[in-house]
């Protein structure tokens, strides 16, 4: 509610000016989200990943959200349908930018090769060069990603084979190769044949 | 708000626009040239574009959180066009194989090579971690942002010797 005095009124946000500290704040908003998603699957046994947990969290960080740029009256058809449209797609683009972000700090913390070398060396101490080139051959990265993968429903394992289960990263990654194409970089890493993938069969059929 | 909307998606495409260029004329191959290119090409042309194009000081804060964000996300989603992941090679290699590859049997060459090894060497090169003898060690920079790092995995309850 807006305050009668004028000394308040002065130190009030506009609601635009609310919106944008809501969503500015947001990554906050969804790490406290995450840090409670985590615990509560990890206590009920179902073995969460930090991927999976940060997006359910990014889903729930959401709900409050956009339930306070309701609130701040964005989502008002009073001011026409398009005004409210815009303020959704602003919300959403947004968020889900700011969202991206977060997880790019989850594969930081987690995935990333660099930081858990650093890791390795924090949690050990001082560690022989070739310990370390053994901890991460090929086979045991081949064998974290597979966990990984399995785990966020990407590919599955049957009879000890590998399959892939759901193509969206596949899709993710198409997209890549084709931004990739369009500024001038090679599509396949050093060594690796760039054949077509099953996307660009099924277009080329 | 759908002035910032269009301004904000307007002045992200007009910075890809000018990215795409760059790269195609002269594109920066190292790390250290690349970052500082895309800094200028998201953050500070667009910026300067956003001050004369927004009526409002508070117009501008809404143009370049939008922008703003979307730049960010794209720069550091620039690692993942510059780079290749073994998680996203792992997946194309099962694609190109639709009965299947037996678990035993999965290879990248790419990470069978020098993967760590370059990795490492970027890590000493940046002052992170330094080799004494045969043994690799943290630097005092390194312990910093391994402590932030941390600090937040216990935050949200990862456990320690998890991930990678």
């Amino acid at each position: 509610m807006r305050s009668g005095c004028p000394i308040v009124a002065e130190a009030e946000l506009s609601p635009l000016a609310s919106l944008l500290v809501v969503l500015a704040a947001s990554p906050i908003l969804v790490f406290i989200a995450h840090a409670i998603v985590y615990r509560a699957l990890d206590r009920t046994g179902a073995k969460p990943t930090a991927h999976s947990s940060a997006m359910l969290a990014l889903i729930a960080g959401f709900i409050p959200v956009g339930l306070a740029t309701w609130r701040l009256g964005f989502f008002d058809l009073g001011q026409g349908a398009a005004a409210a449209l815009c303020a959704l797609v602003y919300v959403m683009a947004v968020y889900g930018a700011l969202g991206i972000l977060y997880l790019d700090v989850v594969n930081i913390a987690e995935t990333s090769l660099h930081m858990h070398l650093l890791l390795e060396l924090a949690w050990g101490g001082a560690v022989p060069l070739a310990d370390l080139l053994d901890r991460y051959s090929a086979d045991r990265m081949i064998a974290a990603r597979l966990e990984r993968l399995t785990s966020l429903g990407q590919l599955r394992v049957v009879d000890g084979r590998c399959y892939v289960a759901n193509r969206s990263t596949l899709y993710l990654a198409g997209a890549i190769d084709a931004w990739r194409t369009v500024l001038g970089l090679p599509t396949s890493p050093p060594g690796v044949p760039a054949e077509p993938s099953a996307l660009d069969r099924g277009r080329q059929r | 708000m759908c002035d910032a909307v269009i301004d904000g998606f307007a002045l992200f495409l007009f910075s890809l626009a000018v990215h795409v260029i760059v790269w195609r004329v002269r594109r920066p191959e190292s790390f250290r040239a690349w970052v500082p290119a895309l800094a200028v090409i998201f953050g500070v042309v667009p910026a300067a574009i956003a001050w004369f194009v927004a009526p409002t000081p508070l117009d501008f804060a809404a143009l370049l959180l939008l922008h703003g964000s979307l730049a960010v996300v794209y720069g550091i989603g620039y690692t993942l066009v510059s780079a290749f992941s073994p998680s996203v090679e792992l997946l194309k290699l099962l694609d190109r194989a639709p009965d299947g590859v037996p678990m035993a049997a999965l290879q990248l060459p790419f990470v069978a090579g020098g993967l760590t090894t370059e990795r490492i060497e970027n890590l000493a090169a940046s002052g992170f971690v330094r080799q004494t003898g045969p043994r690799l060690d943290l630097c005092p920079r390194g312990m910093w942002l391994t402590r932030l790092v941390l600090i937040y995995r216990h935050a949200i309850g990862l456990p320690d010797s998890g991930g990678g």
